[in-house]
């Protein structure tokens, strides 16, 4: 898939995962991954940005194996913006949906 | 071919920027990352190579922070020799001339000047004095002889005896009268001259103590320029500052400039026409009041 398509939507989709559940940066990047096949070293840069903006808190818990995992956990910020993205998302893809259907009749 | 071990510190080195405790979370996170994927079944080698150019990743990261990601340039730039070995030269020379300055300025040679001076000033005084005492006298012989003409004028007594007894009285009650008129308006004049002379006192005093830090400020301006200027000629990028301090000298000089307009010069005696010798005594005395006065200054 085209890379800069993957960029655009790939801040929508973290959100949207982090949304259902907390997640920690392992498993976020795995949930990611069976959406898009997207590099991994973008998407920890990409949850630093979001908690830098405060879509996202982050908190420590015990694993059973390994050392405690950080774990990511949507604002109401977050939630505000992650609904205009999607609002923003289906807008777009109905107008390229509409002109692609135009210039195929 | 990369470890997890050289990625971590490649990458610690890259986020340099960041504060401690930020490039410790980021890196952790990709420690365990990395961690998870090898018990996962991969190498570490190629969970690294999954994070893709470090280039990019690293400059993604610090895009986060809003930092630009070729920070590090200026640490390779060209680094000035440092100006303290020229500064502390330029002090310690200062500080010779000053100590010379010192030297020549010894207390011997102040107090002779300063006894030349009171000397100078304690004969100003007098003549002052024998300037002001000599029109009083003038006045009090004036008083003397006008009063026993009127006195004489109309023939108020018959009897000589009486006359030359009422004229006497009345020269002697005139004479009193003069003497004490005399040594009143001397005393209001002496009283007024010293306030007049410790108002002055106060007042320059005054403006002299307005002055000083003006001229301290002045004499440390060119200080500074003269060493700024030399470090300028070694190759110094300081032309802002020595213009600065070009400035600043300039604006000392221009306030103590207008703070010497205000200076309370003593106010030249007023000569009576009467007396040519006087006349030339108070020209003489002014001429050398303003000599001093320059002295002084």
């Amino acid at each position: 898939m085209n890379a800069q398509f993957k960029k655009g939507v790939l801040e929508l989709i973290v959100l949207e995962s982090v949304r259902k559940r907390d997640m920690y940066g392992y498993e976020l990047v795995a949930e990611v991954s069976k959406v898009v096949d997207v590099n991994e070293g973008t998407i920890y840069p990409l949850l630093k940005r979001l908690t830098n903006e405060h879509y996202f808190e982050t908190y420590l818990r015990e694993s059973t194996e390994g050392p405690p995992r950080k774990y990511y956990h949507l604002t109401a910020a977050g939630v505000l913006y992650r609904d205009r993205l999607e609002a923003d998302w289906d807008l777009f893809q109905q107008q390229v949906n509409r002109f692609l259907k135009e210039q195929r009749s | 071919m990369k470890n997890k071990e050289s990625f971590l510190k490649e990458l610690q080195g890259r986020l340099a920027v960041l504060e401690e405790a930020e490039q410790q979370d980021i890196l952790a996170e990709y420690a365990q990352h990395i961690d998870l994927r090898v018990e996962s079944g991969l190498t570490e080698e190629a969970a690294i190579r999954d994070f893709g150019d470090m280039d990019q990743l690293a400059a993604e990261i610090l895009g986060a922070y809003h930092v630009k990601a070729a920070y590090q340039a200026p640490k390779e730039k060209k680094k000035l020799p440092s100006p303290w070995p020229a500064l502390r030269r330029g002090g310690a020379r200062a500080a010779a001339f000053f100590r010379r300055l010192g030297g020549r300025l010894s207390p011997r040679k102040l107090w002779k000047a300063v006894m030349t001076w009171w000397g100078k000033a304690e004969a100003r005084f007098r003549l002052n004095e024998d300037f002001f005492e000599e029109p009083e006298t003038a006045d009090a012989a004036e008083e003397n002889t006008v009063p026993t003409e009127c006195a004489a004028g109309p023939p108020c007594f018959g009897a000589a005896e009486n006359k030359e007894a009422a004229e006497s009285m009345k020269e002697k009650k005139e004479a009193a009268w003069a003497a004490v008129s005399g040594f009143f308006r001397r005393l209001g004049g002496g009283i007024r001259r010293l306030c007049r002379g410790t108002a002055r006192l106060v007042w320059n005093l005054f403006l002299l103590l307005c002055a000083l830090p003006f001229i301290g400020l002045g004499l440390l301006a060119l200080v500074c320029l003269g060493t700024l200027a030399v470090l300028l000629i070694q190759g110094y990028p300081l032309a802002g500052v020595t213009l600065c301090c070009l400035g600043g000298a300039a604006c000392c000089a221009g306030v103590l400039g207008l703070g010497s307009g205000l200076v309370w010069r003593r106010s030249r005696p007023a000569v009576p026409a009467a007396a040519a010798e006087e006349t030339a005594l108070a020209v003489a005395e002014t001429e050398r009041e303003e000599m001093t006065a320059d002295d002084t200054e």
